[in-house]
């Protein structure tokens, strides 16, 4: 295991990290830096600009109300990047927990892994509409829907890691020593678990973002009056054959934004688990 | 032409005649690419293996001779870098192509490894395995392969060959599957056959039968073999010649006869040093340190006697553990494994028990029972005269502090992320010391076990096997206790070091009057350490007593094969071909619900119990 | 033999237990009252009691379950709030143009997957590899819809080679069937062509530092031989279980596909089922999928069963 500053400068030359990593930086900081980069409102409808063309006052053009484009975009992608990052916030820090509990207690396990099989089964994309189907459309909705269809697989991998885990020697030896459960959990377990699940969450950071665009564009994601990705390329569908520059701006966002995201996973896994399937 | 020659002008004598060299490897050199330039793994490396003669080439693990191996097959990855020459009946294989490479590997040389668990695929029949060799390298076609898989088979004295065929691996013994990699090897009757540690990971009985077929399959094909060990009782067993290896360089070469009787090199005088020679303790009753050549000057214990070495400290009564295995056809029904049956024994302070037995004959589960890692069925395990086996949680912990455990894997012992004072200091904070109390004790235990105190801060990483070893032994004693369980915990380590440990073990007891439960498969070291001897055969203890008597006057008949089939470092107590017993047959009822009937012990006197 | 299967067998239970009780909650807490969706805007509130009544609206969760797995049972999901027509009808009507699209999708994903990925850990590290990951992420990046739409604008709308929108049933004959489905194909099946090539690269890599390579090897075998016979049969457990596994992800694809494509298949009943709140038909659709996908790796878990020796008693 590397030190704390040896496995930074190894992350510094690993060219998944550095390239993913400043993409998705320089991203973010174009997105939080929105309302300065010369976009106007994204909501404002003008019905006389419907359509038009990039030009130099609308650089990607307007939608089918008249709104700038460009500006939608920017402000869309803050509303696509938060959820995917809750998303791997919110699922992660659940299954850590939930498959640590089955990792540890045999009992807990079985009830624990039928369900997590159960919602398996369910094909994500329709769990996630049926539930947001069944509550009102808000980001925070979207953004339980997806947390919760990802969680079995966070379980899974933190259960499959506790399992090994627990059958290494070292724990073995902490057990003789006498060291209590929460002890080695804290000691032993947890900061083990730790890698795989960076690399989990930033994948699961990827995928959200692909599923909210997935639920805008059925009509199940976010509520239209905020601009998403996934409701930008919504509503341009109708006139994809016409008017093929309103989904190729977002989509470009998008899709740039959930490669560099996986790009790093890759470098992060190269980088901290390299035992894992790839 | 001219490189035949320098080999002929090399070899003068009765068996040096040109045609008989069949490899000549000429200043081979070895380098994979590294961060920082290449890596030089073998430097000038240069031999001959003659017709009918075994080269033995041995050396501790990183000495490079595994990776010789592989590199005259043009094994190793594509990025290494190998110079020289390596002339198999003077051609040179390093400038073959890699499509004619093929045409030699598996047809002129044939070569077998160190895991016959493993080296097997396993998802097709051994039979096709062996075809394949065969229908490759146009040996025959249609039903004509199949009879010479049979017949190879035979040769490599597997029973009921012809119904074995369709066996898969899984099916076959470790000892079997080391005979059909033989006979895939032997498939296409090579001129060399290249053998990598092909016994280390057998049983010694099946270890002594493999070594005991190669020698007779030599006898009959006149083949020439590279038998790559690191255990000098095989060399002694198998070697005309021998190369001793360390740190990619070619230490000494020279016959077997004159590596044994009259070393030359300092390394080779220390190698032979450290290794422990079965039989030789026969006019001693009590362990006996290593002397060892060179290296550390092995900090000589103050000999002290040891503390009160009356008084049991660990009582073991009558236990009993299975396990729960599924098979059969129903889902329901599991049938039970009894692992450890009817097993007693006690331990007294200052004293040292080894359990012997190959594997799984129990051991392992027997040591893990004393440590509360494993439940028993039945008996009583008693420690500093408390019961470990009816007692809460919170006493069970108070008990367990005098009894600690060392490991057989030194890299998997320690947790990589945590300093090597923290690991140390871990059982004494789980038992309410102080963190500042625990680390200082942390670096007196490291001088304690031969390393420096400044090492606390220090990560698993940064050390090699024998010292994380010591490291793990100092986190043992850390709690004081009066029994320390050493699993296998010198199995893993090079001869030398190996020696070493040992060594710190006994004298660890002198100081301290620790009593150890020693857990092992390897007789000689069992011989060098010990006080008392038990032999486990299938769950049960079929032989226990003072250590000179179960050595010197084994009265059950596994104990005697089991000391028969020690190979010895000295080539003039060779074992003849044919004089080892064939493998026990699995027993089958161990893995049926039903008692055995209870059997009892016969007293030989002095505490020597056979089971009957 | 049997033994594992049988015990396959039971494990799915637990598994469709759990769907049903999450298919069930959902109609169990749909918001609004069904009762007064069925009795229309003029009903007064004793007819609307007697629906509810008529319905078992009353009863408890478990009593309301037990019945609706009853219903279940004998293949009644329900009607449609929207018409009433039955939802099992309406599956049924939509059935063929989704599993149509589904079963060539994975034909054709396995088909190049599997070799691409076989390639990328035969030369590890080189271009070929390089680009055969490259490959793997960008798929994974772009959402299914944006592939689909760019397909659709070049080879269908620009090139013409292949019709922009619709589908043409089996009965209709193969080639038209054909036509209709390759974009559609490709599109959905190039995340799960990426997943696929990924896993078998994995699995191969890890294959490839086995012992028993190193055999097969130092037996003088064809690099070919080692690689397709050897390798991949070792490594084709994890590569037949993502195919299983990848069938939710397919399943979710095939949805937005069908729009894509205007394709009257399950999933744009889907859609038209949760813009219009119709939960009989959601359910149905739910339970549906998720039984294909159970019944997927049911076989997939069977049949490697049946090929692996050391899983035989």
């Amino acid at each position: 295991m590397h030190s704390n500053r040896s496995m930074w400068r190894a992350a510094l030359r690993n060219p998944s990290i550095t390239v993913g990593g400043g993409i998705l930086l320089l991203i973010t900081i174009v997105f939080l830096f929105a309302p300065w980069l010369g976009t106007v409102d994204p909501l404002t409808m003008n019905p006389v600009n419907r359509t038009l063309d990039p030009s130099s006052k609308h650089w990607f053009g307007t939608d089918t109300y008249g709104r700038d484009l460009y500006s939608r975009v920017l402000y869309g992608g803050r509303i696509s990047l938060f959820i995917g990052f809750s998303v791997a916030i919110l699922a992660t820090f659940f299954g850590l927990l939930i498959g640590l509990v089955s990792g540890y207690f045999r009992i807990a396990d079985m009830i624990i892994m039928r369900i997590m099989d159960g919602l398996m089964s369910i094909p994500a994309v329709l769990l996630a509409i049926a539930m947001t189907a069944l509550m009102r459309g808000s980001v925070l909705n979207v953004i339980l829907a997806i947390t919760v269809s990802e969680i079995p697989r966070v379980v899974r991998l933190v259960r499959g890691s506790v399992l090994s885990l627990r059958e290494r020697t070292y724990v073995e030896a902490a057990m003789v020593s006498g060291t209590r459960t929460p002890t080695i959990i804290v000691r032993h377990i947890l900061p083990n678990t730790f890698a795989p699940l960076v690399v989990q969450a930033t994948y699961i950071f990827a995928a959200a973002m692909i599923m909210e665009a997935i639920m805008s564009f059925i009509g199940a994601g976010t509520p239209p009056s905020i601009p998403s990705w996934g409701n930008i390329i919504a509503e341009g569908r109708v006139l994809w054959q016409v008017k093929f520059m309103i989904i190729v701006f977002p989509a470009a966002f998008l899709s740039l934004a959930v490669f560099s995201i996986n790009m790093m996973g890759d470098g992060l896994r190269d980088l901290l688990d390299p035992k894992s399937p790839r | 032409m001219s490189e035949t020659d320098i080999i002929k002008s090399q070899h003068p004598g009765a068996n040096g005649a040109a045609q008989d060299v069949v490899l000549s490897v000429r200043d081979m050199c070895i380098s994979v690419p590294g961060e920082d330039g290449p890596i030089s793994l073998v430097r000038n490396l240069s031999f001959d293996i003659l017709k009918g003669r075994t080269l033995a080439v041995v050396g501790e693990s990183g000495s490079g001779k595994s990776v010789s191996a592989l590199s005259i097959m043009r094994l190793m990855p594509k990025t290494t870098i190998t110079t020289g020459g390596v002339l198999l009946h003077g051609r040179d294989l390093l400038t073959l192509k890699e499509r004619e490479m093929e045409d030699v590997r598996g047809n002129r040389i044939g070569m077998i490894f160190q895991e016959p668990m493993t080296s097997l695929n396993p998802v097709f029949p051994i039979g096709m395995q062996i075809e394949e060799v065969l229908h490759r390298h146009g040996k025959g076609d249609g039903s004509n392969l199949m009879q010479q898989v049979i017949r190879l088979l035979d040769k490599v004295q597997i029973p009921n060959a012809a119904r074995r065929v369709s066996d898969y691996p899984h099916q076959l013994s470790g000892g079997q599957r080391q005979r059909v990699m033989i006979a895939m090897a032997l498939a296409c009757s090579p001129d060399l056959l290249i053998a990598d540690e092909p016994t280390t990971a057998l049983d010694v009985t099946t270890q002594a039968n493999i070594v005991d077929l190669i020698k007779q399959i030599q006898v009959e094909d006149q083949t020439a073999i590279m038998f790559i060990t690191h255990d000098m009782g095989v060399v002694a067993e198998v070697a005309d010649d021998v190369v001793v290896m360390r740190n990619g360089n070619a230490v000494e070469k020279a016959s077997s006869r004159e590596i044994f009787e009259a070393p030359s090199q300092p390394y080779t005088q220390r190698l032979l040093s450290a290794v422990p020679i079965i039989g030789s303790m026969r006019n001693s009753t009590k362990p006996e340190r290593f002397a060892l050549i060179g290296d550390e000057p092995a900090a000589p214990a103050p000999a002290a006697v040891a503390q009160g070495a009356q008084g049991t400290v660990l009582d073991v009564k009558d236990i009993a553990v299975s396990f729960e295995v599924a098979a059969g056809k129903s889902i329901f029904r599991k049938n039970v494994v009894r692992a450890v049956k009817g097993v007693s024994f006690d331990l007294k302070a200052g004293e040292t028990l080894s359990i012997v037995g190959e594997s799984g004959c129990g051991k392992t589960t027997v040591a893990r029972t004393v440590l509360g890692l494993q439940q028993i069925d039945s008996g009583r395990i008693t420690i500093g005269g408390k019961s470990m086996t009816d007692i809460g949680k919170q006493q069970l912990r108070e008990v367990r502090r005098n009894i600690q455990m060392v490991f057989q894997d030194p890299y998997a012992s320690l947790n990589p992320r945590l300093r090597v004072g923290d690991a140390i200091a871990e059982p004494m904070l789980a038992h309410g010391f102080s963190r500042g109390e625990a680390l200082e004790t942390a670096r007196q235990l490291l001088e304690e076990v031969g390393l420096t105190a400044d090492m606390v801060t220090r990560r698993p990483h940064e050390f090699s096997g024998g010292q994380r070893q010591r490291i793990c032994i100092a986190r043992a004693l850390a709690l004081k206790p009066k029994v320390i369980v050493a699993d296998e915990a010198v199995s893993a380590l090079d001869v030398s070091v190996k020696a070493q440990v040992l060594n710190l073990f006994m004298d660890l007891q002198d100081r301290y009057g620790i009593a150890f439960l020693f857990i092992s498969h390897d007789m000689a070291v069992v011989e060098r350490l010990s006080h008392r001897v038990a032999v486990m055969y299938f769950g049960e203890i079929v032989e226990i007593g003072p250590r000179s008597a179960v050595f010197g006057n084994p009265a059950h008949p596994y104990t005697q094969r089991l000391l028969s089939a020690v190979p010895v470092p000295d080539p003039s107590r060779r074992s003849h071909i044919g004089s080892v017993q064939s493998e026990p047959v699995r027993r089958d009822d161990l893995v049926t619900g039903q008692d055995l009937t209870k059997r009892s012990y016969r007293d030989l006197g002095g505490g020597h119990l056979v089971l009957e | 033999m049997y033994k594992p299967i049988v015990s396959r067998l039971i494990s799915i239970v637990p598994v469709l237990f759990v769907v049903s009780i999450v298919v069930f909650s959902l109609l169990y807490l749909t918001p609004g009252d069904p009762a007064l969706v069925i009795a229309g805007p003029n009903a007064n509130a004793e007819d609307v009691e007697k629906i509810r009544e008529a319905l078992g609206l009353n009863e408890s969760f478990l009593v309301r379950y037990v019945s609706w797995l009853v219903d279940i049972a004998r293949l009644d999901f329900g009607n449609s709030v929207m018409n009433g027509t039955p939802v099992i009808d309406l599956i049924a009507q939509r059935i063929e143009p989704t599993l149509s699209m589904m079963f060539l999708t994975i034909i054709f994903a396995v088909v190049v997957a599997v070799p691409l990925g076989v390639l990328a850990a035969a030369k590890v590290n080189t271009v070929a590899d390089r680009l055969v990951m490259l490959f793997a992420i960008s798929a994974f990046s772009v959402p299914v819809f944006i592939i689909g739409y760019v397909l659709a604008r070049v080879f269908a709308l620009e090139a013409r080679w292949f019709p922009v929108q619709g589908y043409a049933y089996l009965a209709d004959g193969v080639v038209p069937w054909l036509r209709h489905l390759v974009l559609p194909s490709v599109a959905l099946g190039l995340v799960y062509i990426a997943l696929i090539a990924r896993i078998t690269r994995a699995a191969m890599l890890e294959v490839l530092s086995e012992d028993y390579i190193r055999t097969a090897r130092a037996k003088g075998l064809r690099s070919k031989r080692i690689l397709f016979l050897h390798a991949l049969r070792n490594a084709s457990n994890p590569i037949v279980t993502v195919i299983g596994v990848g069938v939710a992800l397919l399943i979710g694809g095939a949805v937005v596909t069908e729009s894509v494509f205007g394709i009257p298949g399950l999933g744009r009943l889907t859609i038209d089922a949760i813009l219009r709140r119709d939960y009989p038909v959601i359910q149905g659709i739910m339970l549906l999928f998720s039984l294909v996908y159970v019944l997927v790796n049911l076989l997939i878990d069977i049949f490697y069963v049946v090929l692996d020796p050391r899983i035989r008693y």
